[in-house]
């Protein structure tokens, strides 16, 4: 599908923790691919590895964590085993990324302007009085008004939605060629959800952004994604363009999780859901990881790891697929 | 409508803060006030599931720890089977109290870290003066009505994923054998995967055991689901309440209409190649509200 030349491509990446002098793997192989300017949605459950699978290109791992194999190619260069150096400039001027919880994310004993002109200043070459415009403009883009004001406030003293606006502002003030979202509106109410979806959509276009969006909401991933990534238990389990996904999607995971979309044209009484837990860390995984809670499950979906089905541009792994 | 006896009603409930002010403004008495809940009415029939919906910062949350009882109202009153809560004895008190619980939204922090669940359950049935053997049976059964296997009763809520230390939290409610569920955004914080399984949860409990739940959510697809009447909260007030079906087809209030539009809509709701260029500035008509909330989350209480 992506014919263009990718920026972010991820192939055979392998992360894990140290258990009990051992290693388990959580990600488990993935593969992934975005194009420059393309809208790709990473989606799964939570404990899936779709936010470690994130956080690894920008190698924030959390403690304990190691990428145990596979690469991680961003414009043809390999970020694996990058210096600290070489990848801290990658972090603040190629790739950025918004978090779930903005207010931890910022400083807040900083005014959001500073925080914005520290990065700036840090990162690029500007002057004091062109960086300040700069941020003006950029607190303007995100749809803060009054952005001079505003660049004194304290995050404590903005909303929740107008946080993730500074934090998309503070993401893309270096002219990243990608941003990573990281679940940006789980956090939110329905409504400022809205308008901060609406507001990464304008944005990206202006910029001409590639996104690597991160949910476990497919109804939101389908209104801003081009492509979607379906994660389940540490591996990618479908992908494909998002019309493929919603109109047929292969895999019956993703069948189940569409199902399970809070939907207004819901007929009242039960909500449809999945039933059980995901697999927990290192517990042995014998066949498709998702068979003791598939609906489709045949005997040998629990015994032998399921085949991977191709056709053009779309790609599920299951038995049943085939 | 049970004209006659209402099980649970709120009369002209409203809860005022006062806002901090320079010194001269406490002395003089010129300090503003915000209402977090300004006068709502409200009676709930029992074994109804009636569903709150609203933003952040709209009450609704304020609203249910009056009906908890967790805070006092500034003014209205609260009647429960015909008699009015301010008028009740201690032994009364006390009696709603327990009538009464709430499911928190996050029980990472509304449980105990460092107590097995075993023992967080077993605090819950003391305080109602169930203890040894006869609490053991009633744990067992506690976790069987909830959904939870016995073995987690020697596990820590760390141990635990969000949905089942959410069952957790409904346990430790239903361990006071309460009239009145009020559950605060129950399933927000969970995965949509499993948010399913707690709504249902509630439902089930509403049938097999009657309790009445009051579900708090910002999620109207959520509520509109399982609740037989829902109210749709804005800066304080009521502004719409009916039954599911009417609300969402008929929204008779631009809030509630607001509301709506915002829930994702999946590929009808695609942003791509559509001009929707305005769709992502900071609503101007809605600054003096949220003004007007923030400094309501920041006022001192009066």
């Amino acid at each position: 599908m992506t014919q263009a030349k990718p920026l972010l491509h991820v192939d055979g990446l392998h992360i894990g923790f140290k258990i009990g002098g051992e290693w388990r793997d959580v990600v488990r192989g993935v593969n992934l691919r975005v194009a420059p300017g393309e809208v790709v949605g990473l989606v799964g459950e939570s404990g899936s590895g779709k936010s470690l699978t994130a956080l690894s290109v920008l190698q924030l791992l959390p403690r304990g964590a190691r990428i145990r194999d596979g690469r991680i190619d961003f414009e043809g260069e390999d970020l694996v085993g990058l210096s600290r150096r070489a990848m801290n400039e990658r972090r603040g001027r190629d790739i950025a990324m918004i978090f779930q919880d903005p207010l931890t994310a910022l400083n807040p004993v900083i005014p959001i302007g500073r925080q914005i002109y520290d990065s700036m200043r840090t990162h690029q070459s500007i002057g004091h009085k062109a960086a300040l415009d700069r941020i003006e403009q950029l607190l303007d883009m995100v749809g803060i008004r009054h952005p001079r004001e505003r660049m004194r406030a304290y995050p404590h003293e903005l909303s929740g939605g107008m946080r993730q606006r500074v934090m998309t502002a503070l993401a893309v003030s270096s002219n990243p060629k990608l941003l990573i979202a990281d679940e940006p509106t789980t956090a939110l109410d329905v409504t400022v959800q809205a308008q901060v979806i609406g507001m990464l959509d304008r944005i990206r276009r202006e910029l001409g952004l590639a996104v690597l969006f991160i949910s476990h909401n497919l109804d939101l991933i389908a209104e801003i994604c081009d492509r979607v990534y379906v994660m389940y238990a540490g591996k990618v389990v479908e992908s494909s363009r998002v019309e493929t996904v919603f109109m047929a999607p292969r895999h019956p995971y993703t069948r189940q999780l569409l199902r399970c979309v809070p939907r207004l044209d819901g007929e009242p009484g039960p909500m449809p859901t999945i039933p059980g837990l995901p697999p927990r860390i290192g517990e042995g995984l014998v066949g498709c990881p998702f068979a003791p809670r598939c609906e489709e499950a045949q005997a040998r979906c629990h015994t032998s790891a399921p085949p991977i089905w191709r056709s053009p541009g779309h790609v599920a792994v299951c038995w049943e697929a085939a | 409508m049970a004209e006659a006896e209402p099980f649970f009603e709120l009369r002209d409930i409203r809860k005022d803060y006062l806002l901090r002010r320079g010194l001269l403004q406490r002395f003089t008495d010129s300090a503003r006030r915000v209402s977090a809940v300004d006068g709502v009415t409200l009676a709930i029939e029992r074994g109804a599931i009636f569903g709150l919906v609203g933003e952040s910062g709209c009450g609704k949350s304020t609203l249910a720890q009056v009906i908890v009882r967790l805070i006092e109202p500034t003014s209205g009153s609260i009647v429960y089977q015909g008699r009015d809560v301010a008028s009740f004895d201690a032994a009364e008190r006390r009696a709603f109290r327990h009538a009464v619980q709430m499911v928190f939204q996050d029980t990472g922090t509304s449980l105990n870290p460092r107590k097995r669940i075993r023992v967080a359950l077993g605090e819950a049935l003391k305080a109602r003066g169930v203890a040894g053997a006869e609490a053991d049976l009633e744990i067992a059964a506690l976790m069987d009505q909830v959904g939870l296997d016995a073995v987690m009763l020697g596990r820590y809520p760390h141990e635990l994923s969000g949905g089942q230390r959410q069952r957790v939290g409904i346990a430790r409610a239903l361990a006071m054998r309460p009239e009145i569920l009020v559950a605060d955004e129950p399933v927000s914080a969970l995965d949509v995967s499993l948010q399913g399984q707690i709504v249902n949860l509630l439902r089930d409990l509403n049938e097999r055991l009657g309790v009445t739940i009051v579900l708090i959510s910002h999620d109207l697809a959520v509520v509109a689901r399982i609740c037989t009447e829902i109210g749709v909260m804005n800066a304080g007030r009521i502004v719409e309440r009916g039954a599911p079906s009417e609300v969402l087809s008929r929204p008779k209030d631009p809030y509630t209409q607001t509301l709506l539009d915002s829930v994702p809509r999946g590929l009808a709701g695609r942003k791509r190649g559509s001009g929707a260029a305005a769709a992502g500035w900071e609503p101007q008509a809605a600054e003096p509200d949220a003004e007007r909330r923030r400094s309501a989350s920041i006022a001192q209480e009066f």
